[in-house]
């Protein structure tokens, strides 16, 4: 307990000196902002790029929803590969410049230090994901308003893409307990992120995966309605299997890891 | 462009990005000139940071950044 609530403290202040908080925060916010901006002028840039003079405002739908939709998917591509990039090297680095000898000379508890770095990054990315959902929807609001959606909607999507970013990172920290280089952790976490969704278009397993939580997303996003799907509770379900199985794993593996 | 609004309404809403993208490209033109780089040269870091928007700051931060 003493490793994890060192850890915790450890990797919160890590997180600000190595600028991880910053990146990840900057990309949330910026794209938060800029998501309804852009989606306001694309049909104007769109017009002046072309000389067909039609109605474009017709075609592209534009609306807070629209809006909403469109920062879901820069999170689940774009926002999703910054973070991997900033915390691929979360073990890796640390095994590497040898970071973890005086710690483990020390007594600290392997479960602590993983543990402590997965809590403070789930937090960490579910308090920006929120601050992040809720600018997008003031701006989307500012810009279009003619069209509204719910905030609960807006707080059960923060929920369930929350969810979806701790799985990520319980993934990223285990691969970067298995390679020696973060470059490959955030390679091989990229590879098995995005294929995922692939896999679930292939074999009957969608609502076992955890990208069933954005297409979820997406759907109460374009209805502006909570349905209950029980599917989504399997999904969280299993989620939370799986990160509490990569997390075993990360602990295990960070036990049979050679550090000095 | 932005009907409905107000210019100074309009400043508002742009002024966040601003801030954030400017504040952003200050840091990492500071750390570039004070900590030095790594992977690439100063000057070329210092372009890709004012050339490329949001990206070139976060590339330097995660690649670029010398870490003691």
């Amino acid at each position: 307990m003493n490793s994890f609530k060192a850890y915790l403290l450890k990797e919160f202040k890590e997180g600000i000196r190595s600028y991880k908080f910053l990146i990840i925060g900057v990309a949330i916010i910026i794209f938060a902002i800029l998501d309804p901006i852009m989606l306001k002028l694309l049909p104007r840039i769109l017009a002046s790029q072309s000389n067909i003079a039609l109605p474009l405002d017709e075609f592209i739908k534009v609306s807070q929803g629209a809006a909403l939709q469109n920062y879901l998917k820069d999170i689940n591509q774009i926002i999703n590969i910054v973070i991997i990039f900033s915390l691929m090297g979360i073990l890796s680095d640390e095994a590497k410049e040898k970071m973890l000898v005086f710690p483990y000379s020390k007594g600290a508890s392997k479960a602590g230090i993983v543990l402590g770095k997965f809590t403070n990054y789930a937090i960490a990315i579910s308090v920006f994901l929120t601050f992040g959902f809720m600018i997008n929807y003031y701006y989307a609001g500012v810009l279009f308003p003619d069209s509204f959606i719910n905030f609960r909607v807006v707080l059960v999507v923060v929920g369930l893409s929350s969810i979806y970013f701790i799985f990520n990172i319980s993934l990223i920290i285990l691969l970067s307990s298995v390679f020696k280089k973060g470059i490959w952790a955030g390679m091989s976490s990229i590879g098995i992120i995005f294929l995922l969704p692939l896999l679930g278009k292939i074999l009957p397993i969608k609502r076992y995966l955890p990208s069933y939580l954005i297409d979820q997303c997406n759907k109460i996003l374009a209805l502006n309605n909570i349905t209950f799907d029980y599917n989504v509770l399997t999904t969280i379900l299993g989620i939370t299997i799986y990160v509490i199985i990569l997390n075993v794993t990360s602990i295990w593996v960070m036990n049979g890891k050679e550090i000095a | 462009m932005f009907e409905g609004l107000t210019t100074l309404q309009i400043i508002k809403l742009l002024l966040p990005l601003l801030v954030l993208e400017f504040g952003l490209k200050i840091l990492c033109i500071t750390l570039i000139l004070k900590n030095g780089v790594r992977n690439l040269s100063k000057i070329a870091w210092i372009i890709i940071v004012l050339m490329i928007s949001t990206f070139g700051s976060i590339a330097f931060l995660l690649v670029g950044r010398r870490r003691y």
